[in-house]
């Protein structure tokens, strides 16, 4: 049942760190429009998949 | 006719209460029962605490609200509850599966009682164990956030309503093994400056036996920082706060 992925964090484990280009996107309001779309959409996903069936159980 | 009694009026029991209210309101008594005499939108707090808003922009009193559902309301703390619940179920780490999380929050031991939100007590941690430099446990719990809270509550809601009608168990369910969630976090307020964090998971408590290796949907699980967050967290505010204040098609919005 256990994967990699089911360890304990290693104190080798780090964040990465944003290039210029990143930055940049980060604040461009054309490319932000477009995100915000994205983004949007993927949170109608979540939502949509988390629609739990009505069901009977004890 | 049925009493109900809904002891907590945050994100969890007020959404419980708004729904019981709409669906039985008139036939049966519903009551909550909060410390305070204000709900608040959580998730804005962060722009209290840095000044970007005021406090009555992300809360609101809540007695005219429920004497619109014919829910009375009654300012007090909780002080006590005596179920016997079952504290044997909690696992090691590496034993738990997805299917060992609740799933109708109905008290084991008593039916009539149901724990949403933050009153129930997962039954395993889900986060992978830490430990600090000096090999200290560090084992966050469990989130429950907004909208698995409101989830939660709406299920929760509905099931009481069918047991009502006769149902002889809850008839909805709201795992957070099933589901996913959403947060944004923004410490600006400035629509062209600026940035935020929005933040999926789907789900919300890991399933290994359906994504093996990271026990998530990796495609509905993610993190990015940008402008697109502050928006974000704009609609969010207002979209949530409407909804709470029970304005005109309040229940056709996702909670």
């Amino acid at each position: 049942m256990t994967g990699e992925t089911h360890e304990p964090y290693r104190q080798d484990y780090y964040p990465p760190i944003p290039t210029g280009f990143t930055k940049y996107r980060r604040n461009s309001i054309v490319w932000q429009i477009f995100r915000f779309i994205a983004i949007n959409v993927k949170i109608l996903k979540v939502m949509t998949n988390s629609i739990q069936p009505q069901r009977s159980e004890r | 006719m049925a009493r109900i009694v809904i002891l907590g009026a945050g994100i969890a029991g007020h959404t419980v209460a708004r729904y019981l209210g709409k669906w039985i309101g008139k036939q049966h008594q519903v009551i909550v029962v909060s410390p305070r005499p204000t709900w608040n939108w959580v998730p804005s707090n962060i722009w209290v605490g840095v000044g970007e808003m005021t406090e009555p922009q992300v809360s609101f009193e809540l007695a005219p609200l429920y004497q619109k559902l014919n829910i009375d309301f009654r300012l007090a703390g909780a002080l006590s509850i005596h179920p016997e619940g079952d504290a044997e179920h909690a696992k090691p780490f590496e034993d738990w599966r997805a299917r060992d999380w609740p799933r109708t929050y109905q008290n084991p031991t008593y039916p009539n009682l149901f724990a949403v939100g933050i009153a129930f007590a997962p039954p395993h941690a889900i986060s992978k164990p830490m430990k600090s430099r000096n090999g200290t446990p560090i084992n966050p719990t469990a989130p429950r956030t907004g909208m698995p809270s409101a989830a939660m509550g709406k299920a929760v809601a509905a099931s009481i309503r069918d047991m009502l009608k006769g149902a002889p168990a809850p008839t909805h369910t709201a795992s957070m093994a099933e589901a996913g969630a959403v947060c944004v976090a923004s410490t600006g307020a400035h629509l062209f400056k600026g940035s935020a964090a929005s933040i999926t998971v789907f789900r919300v408590v890991p399933d290994r036996d359906t994504y093996p290796q990271y026990g998530r949907d990796i495609d509905l699980t993610f993190f990015e920082v940008g402008l697109a967050g502050h928006w974000m967290k704009f609609l969010l505010h207002h979209v949530f706060i409407y909804q709470a204040n029970l304005r005109p098609g309040w229940s056709l919005l996702p909670d």
